[in-house]
C-alpha cells in the first residue's frame, strides 16, 4: 500500500481564514497530521462564510457547514482550547512540543502574549520549524499597516495588471483575493518542505516569516526586474502579450442553455499562424502582413476582428474542434461548473469528497501533481469545531480520561 | 562579516532543468524557486540556447539571446550548459548530467526527452531522484496530447473567469500565473517527494499539470458552483449600491484601495477629522452619526464626494502611511515603480543588487518571498549566458576531457 510522503509529520497550526488553513490543507493532503487548535470563543470566521448548501436554510446554517471552511480545512484534526486558560495554554504547549511544524498567521502580537514567538516555541521543541505570515513584515516602517489578502493585490502589484483591456485595474483571483488562494500559502508551503529537508539533514529547525508583501510583490518579478531595466512600467494588458499574437479569448454563440460562451486561443509560432488560418479556410488571415510574429503583433486588432467573427458564428465545441484538428493551442474558458465537468481535470481525480459529517462535503481540489507510488489528497473532510480534541490529546499527550476531565474543570476547553 | 557562507535550505541538491517547449516558462519557475532555496539548479539548453531566450520584451542593446528580460528573470540563479539532445555524444553529455541529478525538471515537451532517448526510463538515476514532469494537462487524461500555453491553460483552469467584475470579458492577469502557480506547485510536489524516497528504483516521477495547477488556485469557482450556483471566480462590482468609500479610487499620484473589508465604526471619527484638515467636511467633525455604517449609506452620495476629494489630493503614500496610526483602511495601488520604491521592502532590504557583468548590467533583483532564520534564501548570480558554464560543469564536476569538449562545441553537440 503506497504512503503519503509526509507521514509522520505533525503541524500544529493557529491559523484562520484562508492562507494559513491552506498552507496545514496541502501538508495534510501530503499526510501530515495537521492539528488545528481552535477557540470556541472565538472562532475561524471562515466558518461562517458563504457559499453554503443551497439545501440549508440560512437560519439552519451552522459552524460546520460553510464551503470556505470546509474546503480549507480538510484533513486536518481540530482541537477546541479555550487559550485565555492556563490549562489551554498548557495544551497548546503540549502539542507544540509533539510537533515538526509551528504554523500560526494570527493578528501580529497574539502569540507573543502567549510566550509562543519562536523562542518560546523553540524552548518547548528545539527543533520545530515555525512559521509565521505577518501583512508587510515584523519590523519596517509599515509593519503596524492592518489588511488582508484584498489589500495585497493592491498593495504587492497584481492589482495594477489585471483588468479588461482598455479598462481600469480590477480584483484579481478567485473573488478578488489571489494572495490568499496561491501566492502565500503556496510559498509558505514550499519554505516548510525545504526546512524540513534542511531538519533532516542537520537537525535544525528555524523560523520561517514570509511576509506576505513580499511574497505578492514577488509574483510581479519579471516586470520588476523590466523596470529596474529599462524604466518601463506595465499596466493592465487584458489577455495580450509581449510575445504573440493573437492571444485573446473570443466569444462563440451562447450556449443552449444561455450562457456565454468563450474560448482562448494564443499563436506563438509562424506554424501555429499557418494552422490557425488553414482552420478558418484563409480568407482574410492569409494576409501576408500576418505571416510572421512582428506583422501580426502589429495588426493585432485586425486578426482579432477576424477572430471575432468566425467565434461568434459558431459554437464554443465547434471553434475547439476546429482548431484542435490543425493543433493551435485552444481551450474552452472554464467557469466553476465546466471545472466539475471537465473530463480531464476528472480523469485525473481532480476533486475529492470524502464523507462530511452533517453536511454535504464540497469539492476538494487538489494540487495540480501527483507523486508516482505516493497517496496525494484530503483523507478526510475538514473537522467539526472540537471533534478531536480528546483524540489528539489522548494519542499525542498521552492524556487518559481523568486527566482530561481535570482539565475540563480547570476551562481547557472553553 | 561573518566567514561561513550562508547557505539556503536546499543546499547541497542537484538539480537539472530541461526547457524549450511552449510552457517551458512553469519549468523555469519551479527551478528559480528551488535556486532561490539553494540548491544548485543548470539549466541545460540546446546548443545556441533555447527559444525562451528570444521572449520579448528584450533589453535595447546586447546579444541576440541575452536579451530577454523574462530570461534573466527566470534563470537567475541558475548555472547554464548546452547539449545536443538526440546525437550519441549530446545524450552521453546529458545522461551524465541528468543521471546525477538529485531532482530533474523535465519541462521540455511530453515525450519529447524519451524520444530523443535521454528520458527517465533509460536514465540510471540516483537514488531517491526526483522527476517532475510538467505538461499543459498531465501524462495521462483524455486532454494528455493537446498543446497549451499560459493563456489557453488558464482558460482551461478557470482563471480566465477569476479577475475582475461579473460581466467583464474574461481575462487574464497581466504575467503568466499560470506558469507561476505550476512552478510553485511542481516545488511542492518534488520536495514532498524528497521527504519520502519511495520505493528506491529509479527515479520517481511527479506528474505535473499546468491546467490541474490553475484549477487548483481556483479550487473555490467550484465549491460555489456545487454548493449554491454562486460564482465564487468573480464578483458583481457594487458600484452605487456599495458602501462609501470602499472600492478603487484616484488620487494625486495614482489610485487608492479603500476598505474591502469592515472598516470598524470606532475609526471614522478620526478619519473625519483627517479630511478636515484639508478643509473637507469640516461640519461632520465630532457628530458622532458619521460613525453608524447605515447614515453613511443613507448619505452615500456625501460621503463619496467627500472621500474623492480628500484623496485626490494626497499621494498614495500619504494614504498608506496616514492610515496606519489611524486604523483605516486604505492602500496604494501600486505598479512595478511603486514597489520599486517601497519604504516597507527597502527598509526590509528585500530587493537584492545583482551584477551582471558579461551583459554589463547592474540591477535590483526582487528578493525571496520567505525568510528562513538558519538558511537565508535568495539569488546570488544572474541568469547564465549561452553555455556558460559547460566547461566548469561538463570537465570541472563530470570528468569530461576539456580538449574533447572543444571538439564537441565545433561539431554543434553544445
Amino acid at each position: 500500500m503506497a504512503g503519503y510522503p509526509l507521514q509522520g509529520v505533525r503541524v500544529v497550526e493557529l491559523t484562520w481564514f484562508i492562507a494559513g488553513p491552506l498552507v496545514g490543507r496541502w501538508l495534510a493532503d501530503q499526510g501530515a497530521d495537521v492539528v488545528k487548535v481552535e477557540t470556541p470563543t472565538r472562532v475561524d470566521p471562515a466558518r461562517g462564510v458563504p457559499p453554503f448548501p443551497a439545501e440549508v436554510p440560512p437560519e439552519a446554517r451552522t459552524v460546520e457547514m460553510s464551503g470556505w471552511f470546509n474546503s480549507y480545512n480538510a484533513g486536518g484534526r481540530s482541537v477546541a482550547l479555550d487559550l485565555a486558560t492556563d490549562a489551554g495554554l498548557e495544551m497548546l504547549r503540549g502539542l507544540i512540543a509533539e510537533s515538526d511544524v509551528f504554523l500560526e498567521n494570527f493578528t501580529p502580537g497574539t502569540v507573543e502574549r502567549w510566550g509562543l514567538d519562536y523562542d518560546g516555541a523553540r524552548a518547548l521543541r528545539g527543533d520545530i520549524v515555525m512559521v509565521r505570515m505577518p501583512l508587510v513584515g515584523s519590523e519596517g516602517p509599515r509593519a503596524g499597516l492592518a489588511g488582508g489578502g484584498n489589500h495585497l493585490t493592491a498593495l504587492g502589484g497584481l492589482m495594477s495588471r489585471s483588468g479588461p483591456l482598455g479598462g481600469d485595474p480590477s480584483p484579481v483571483g478567485p473573488r478578488g483575493i489571489m494572495p490568499d488562494h496561491a501566492t502565500n500559502p503556496l510559498n509558505a508551503t514550499i519554505a516548510i518542505l525545504a526546512a524540513l529537508h534542511h531538519r533532516r539533514r542537520t537537525g535544525r529547525g528555524q523560523l520561517i516569516e514570509i511576509p506576505q508583501l513580499e511574497s505578492v510583490a514577488g509574483v510581479l518579478g519579471p516586470a520588476l526586474l523590466e523596470h529596474a531595466l529599462t524604466g518601463v512600467v506595465r499596466g493592465v494588458e487584458g489577455n495580450r502579450s509581449p510575445a504573440a499574437a493573437p492571444h485573446n479569448a473570443y466569444r462563440c454563440r451562447d450556449g443552449s442553455d444561455g450562457r456565454e460562451r468563450w474560448i482562448a486561443l494564443a499563436v506563438h509560432a509562424d506554424e501555429e499562424w499557418r494552422a490557425l488560418a488553414g482552420a478558418l479556410g484563409g480568407g482574410a488571415l492569409g494576409d501576408p502582413r500576418f505571416a510572421e510574429a512582428p506583422g501580426r503583433k502589429l495588426h493585432e486588432e485586425e486578426i482579432d476582428a477576424v477572430l471575432s467573427a468566425w467565434c461568434r458564428s459558431g459554437t464554443q465545441e465547434e471553434a475547439l474542434a476546429a482548431l484542435r484538428a490543425a493543433g493551435v493551442p485552444c481551450a474552452p474558458v472554464r467557469d466553476g461548473q465546466d471545472l466539475l465537468d471537465d473530463a480531464q481535470l476528472a480523469s485525473r481525480g481532480h476533486y475529492v469528497r470524502p464523507p462530511h459529517r452533517g453536511v454535504r462535503t464540497p469539492p476538494l481540489a487538489r494540487l495540480g501533481f501527483r507523486i508516482e507510488g505516493a497517496r496525494h489528497g484530503p483523507r478526510a473532510s475538514a473537522p467539526h469545531l472540537g471533534e478531536h480534541t480528546a483524540e489528539v490529546l489522548s494519542e499525542v499527550l498521552g492524556l487518559g480520561a481523568e486527566e482530561l476531565d481535570e482539565r475540563a474543570r480547570l476551562g481547557a476547553f472553553g | 562579516m561573518s566567514a561561513a557562507r550562508a547557505t539556503g535550505p536546499l543546499d547541497g541538491l542537484r538539480v537539472v532543468e530541461l526547457g524549450g517547449s511552449a510552457i517551458a516558462g512553469a519549468g523555469a519557475a519551479c527551478g528559480r524557486i528551488l535556486a532561490e532555496l539553494g540548491a544548485d539548479v543548470i539549466l541545460a539548453e540546446r546548443p545556441g540556447g533555447d527559444p525562451d531566450r528570444a521572449r520579448p520584451p528584450l533589453l535595447a542593446r546586447g546579444e541576440a539571446r541575452e536579451r530577454s528580460i523574462p530570461f534573466l528573470y527566470e534563470h537567475a540563479g541558475k548555472r547554464g550548459v548546452t547539449a545536443r539532445a538526440g546525437s550519441d555524444e549530446g545524450n552521453e553529455l546529458l545522461g551524465a548530467l541528468l543521471s546525477g541529478a538529485d531532482i530533474v525538471i523535465d519541462a521540455a515537451g511530453r515525450g519529447r526527452l524519451e524520444g530523443l532517448g535521454v528520458g527517465r526510463s533509460v536514465l540510471q538515476a540516483r537514488d531517491g531522484a526526483v522527476w517532475a514532469s510538467i505538461t499543459p494537462h498531465g501524462l495521462s487524461g483524455p486532454d494528455a496530447a493537446r498543446p497549451g500555453t499560459d493563456l489557453t491553460l488558464s482558460a482551461a483552469g478557470g482563471l480566465l473567469l477569476a479577475m475582475g467584475w461579473s460581466g467583464d470579458p474574461p481575462y487574464r492577469w497581466g504575467g503568466e500565473l499560470a506558469f507561476i502557480v505550476t512552478g510553485q506547485q511542481a516545488a511542492v510536489g518534488v520536495l514532498g517527494a524528497l521527504n519520502d524516497p519511495g520505493p528506491g528504483d529509479g527515479a520517481r516521477l511527479v506528474d505535473v499539470s499546468v491546467a490541474e495547477c490553475v484549477a487548483a488556485v481556483c479550487a473555490q469557482m467550484a465549491v460555489g458552483a456545487e454548493y449554491d450556483g454562486s460564482d465564487q471566480g468573480r464578483r458583481p462590482d457594487p458600484g452605487e449600491a456599495g458602501p462609501p468609500a470602499d472600492g478603487i479610487y484616484p488620487c494625486a499620484d495614482g489610485h487608492v484601495v479603500a476598505g474591502w473589508g469592515p472598516v470598524p465604526a470606532r475609526h471614522w471619527p478620526e478619519f473625519i477629522e483627517w479630511m478636515a484638515q484639508d478643509g473637507i467636511a469640516t461640519e461632520w467633525v465630532g457628530d458622532e452619526r458619521w460613525g453608524d455604517f447605515a447614515f453613511r449609506m443613507a448619505h452615500r452620495g456625501e460621503v463619496e464626494r467627500a472621500v474623492r476629494a480628500f484623496f485626490a489630493l494626497h499621494t498614495m503614500d500619504e494614504l498608506c502611511d496616514g492610515s496606519i496610526p489611524r486604523g483605516f483602511m486604505l492602500y496604494p495601488l501600486q505598479t512595478a515603480a511603486g514597489i520599486a520604491g517601497d519604504p516597507q521592502l527597502h527598509a526590509r532590504g528585500w530587493f537584492r543588487p545583482l551584477s551582471d557583468p558579461e551583459r554589463a548590467l547592474e540591477f535590483d533583483y526582487p528578493g525571496p518571498p520567505y525568510r528562513l532564520s538558519d538558511t537565508p534564501a535568495g539569488v546570488t548570480r544572474a541568469a547564465p549566458r549561452v553555455g556558460e558554464h559547460n566547461v566548469e560543469v561538463y570537465a570541472g564536476e563530470l570528468g569530461i576531457d576539456r580538449g574533447r569538449l572543444e571538439q564537441l562545441a565545433a561539431r554543434g553537440i553544445i
